[in-house]
């Protein structure tokens, strides 16, 4: 499992529960291949950091993108749909990373063209298993395009 | 001014040549002073109707007379009404009579009463009588919207005494708002008359004297009589009905708000209750992780319960969560092969069943109006726990169908351990268990929601069970219409 590219793993996390910030930080520190994570808290702030205005001129494009659905502000779902209409950042991979199984969610969530969909997992070893699995999935499975 | 005095010169000229004939007439006419009540004159057959000679006239008094008082209208008009006349011997005739005020020859204000031959008011008469019996208050209007006659009924209803609308417009009986629109209804009814409910299902008002309205219902039905056309309008005050008509409607209206907030109630909350969950249980294992061994065996043994507990209100509010989507998520009922369904279900359970030993028998099921994947739940549901709360003797369970009317009944039969009868209500009611928790799995939400789902397909749920011998939990869902 030889990841594709040497630079550091940029993601972005998208969550406005800091419990869960510091969950997903902790279970990243466990993580193979160097990565930084950046967290913004609400969907305004996402689309700054994506468009790279307001606070976030400088701004690294994300590698992957961790995405809570309800978030305040702007919805998750609509950041969705904006990052998926938008010609630079729709290619970025978009888990959706949520505590609702609600069949509405994820039927929408996928309509409007989330890469994937993941309910937070309530025990911790599970939790740590998506965090892994997602970034062994994305990071060395798939092939994601250059940027 | 000088019009009336000369009309009334002439009238009482008129009068002295009119005497005789009047004198010689069937007119019963008595003439009352107006300030004693004493009787002053009466006609010839006036006397002979009450067997009383002239010479005692003057014992006469309106009062002894008549049933009821003196009472004038206050424009002048004759007062037509309906009162008892009492003889000398105490003979009570029913009489209709015209009073009228005047004032004789000396200034002095008399009382006219005209009592009307019996023969020509016959028909009046038993027709006054029937209006003042009728339960209903009606009104008699002549063509032109004039108040004609009104009964007792009527009097009571609106607070005007009969003297105060005799001769008004039946407008003043509506409430302001209606009074305009009503004169072109009326005229429209005039010419095309016939018998029919007024308002064409519109919600009618009328007012009272002191200005209350409230709502009526009005049936009209036109007339011919000597007067002309006569519209009779029966009204009857519906406050009550209205009342408890309207108390109904609330209640269903409130009835299905409270059930729908209920269900929002139960969804949100179980479903915002899983987020702080979640960080308990995470956090909680994290210390676990982190700090296992670091403390002491106490401390783990404080994580255990901490996690534990969070794990069974996890559970709790995935059931809720279920419970609700009964009714928020269910899907349309068609035409449902409950044979297949069923196969279904035991093939899911298949593992259950053969570890369990169990036998499960079935008939042919019918088709039924179902959403399909409740009435999975709803076997899954009453055969899990058939195959649960088994006694020492291998399961046996029987799945049978049976036509009842609209209707199929379903019965799932066990040889399990069965309950007392106590508790039968109980176990339908959501998070009821009677058994310690680790005894049997479960929240307690299964038959719950069975129950919801038969009732929301407008069925019924029972059961009967005799402990240690076994349960039958049966339950009716609506037959596919014309099979």
């Amino acid at each position: 499992m030889e990841g594709q590219r040497h630079h550091l793993l940029e993601i972005l996390l998208v969550e406005d529960n800091p419990g869960d910030v510091r969950l997903t930080r902790v279970a990243l520190d466990d993580y193979k291949l160097a990565n930084r994570l950046h967290v913004v808290s609400d969907g305004v702030e996402a689309m700054e950091f994506l468009l790279r205005n307001g606070n976030h001129t400088a701004a690294p494009r994300p590698d992957l993108i961790l995405l809570d659905l309800n978030l305040p502000r702007k919805d998750g779902r609509e950041v969705l749909k904006e990052i998926k209409q938008h010609d630079a950042l729709k290619r970025i991979p978009v888990v959706v990373l949520t505590t609702s199984k609600a069949e509405e969610d994820i039927m929408r969530s996928y309509d409007l063209h989330a890469n994937c969909y993941i309910s937070k997992p309530v025990d911790l070893d599970q939790f740590y298993n998506v965090v892994r699995s997602i970034e062994e999935f994305w990071f060395c499975i798939v092939r994601l395009p250059t940027h | 001014m000088a019009v009336a005095r000369a009309y009334e010169f002439e009238a009482q000229r008129w009068c002295r040549h009119l005497g005789p004939v009047v004198e010689s007439s069937a007119a019963q006419i008595y003439v009352f002073d107006a300030l004693t009540g004493r009787c002053l004159y009466a006609t010839p057959a006036a006397c002979v109707a009450i067997d009383t000679p002239l010479e005692a006239l003057s014992e006469l008094n309106y009062d002894n007379l008549f049933s009821e008082p003196f009472r004038p209208s206050q424009n002048g008009m004759p007062v037509i009404m309906a009162l008892e006349r009492v003889s000398r011997d105490g003979r009570r005739d029913r009489v209709s009579v015209c009073l009228m005020e005047s004032v004789a020859d000396e200034s002095i204000p008399v009382h006219l009463v005209w009592v009307r031959p019996a023969a020509a008011d016959q028909h009046d008469d038993e027709f006054r009588q029937l209006l003042e019996s009728a339960p209903d208050a009606i009104v008699i209007i002549a063509a032109d919207g004039h108040v004609h006659l009104v009964n007792r009924k009527a009097e009571e209803m609106f607070g005007y005494t009969r003297h105060e609308l005799l001769g008004q417009a039946v407008e003043r009986l509506m409430p302001e708002r209606y009074r305009t629109m009503h004169v072109g209804h009326r005229a429209a009814y005039t010419a095309q008359p016939h018998t029919r409910p007024m308002g064409g299902g519109m919600e009618l008002y009328a007012v009272r004297k002191d200005g209350g309205e409230f709502p009526v219902e009005i049936s009209l039905s036109p007339m011919q009589s000597r007067h002309g056309m006569l519209v009779t309008s029966v009204i009857r005050d519906i406050t009550d009905r209205k009342r408890a008509q309207d108390m109904l409607t609330k209640q269903a209206q409130e009835l299905a708000r409270s059930n729908a907030e209920l269900e929002q109630f139960a969804y949100v909350a179980s479903h915002d209750l899983q987020e702080p969950l979640r960080m308990i249980t995470s956090y909680v294992q994290l210390l676990a992780k982190r700090y296992r061994g670091k403390l002491d065996e106490e401390a783990d043994e404080f994580i255990h319960y901490a996690v534990d507990g969070a794990n069974r209100m996890q559970t709790l509010i995935e059931d809720l969560l279920s419970y609700s989507r009964v009714s928020r998520l269910g899907q349309d009922m068609v035409a449902t092969d409950a044979d297949s369904v069923l196969d279904d279900v035991l093939r899911d359970l298949n593992v259950t069943i053969s570890e369990a030993q169990a036998e499960v028998t079935h008939d042919a099921l019918p088709r039924v109006r179902a959403d399909a994947s409740q009435l999975r739940q709803l076997f899954q549901n009453l055969l899990s726990n058939a195959l649960k709360f088994r006694s020492d003797k291998a399961p046996a369970i029987q799945v049978t169908a049976q036509r009842k009317g609209s209707e199929w009944q379903f019965c799932v039969s066990d040889n399990g351990i069965g309950i007392e009868p106590q508790y039968h209500e109980r176990i339908f009611v959501i998070f009821q268990r009677l058994h310690a928790p680790g005894r049997y799995s479960g929240t307690g939400i299964g038959l719950a929601i069975c129950k919801r789902i038969v009732e929301r397909h407008g069925g019924k749920l029972w059961m009967t069970s005799e402990p240690g011998v076994g349960t039958t939990f049966s339950f009716t869902l609506p037959a596919v219409e014309g099979e």
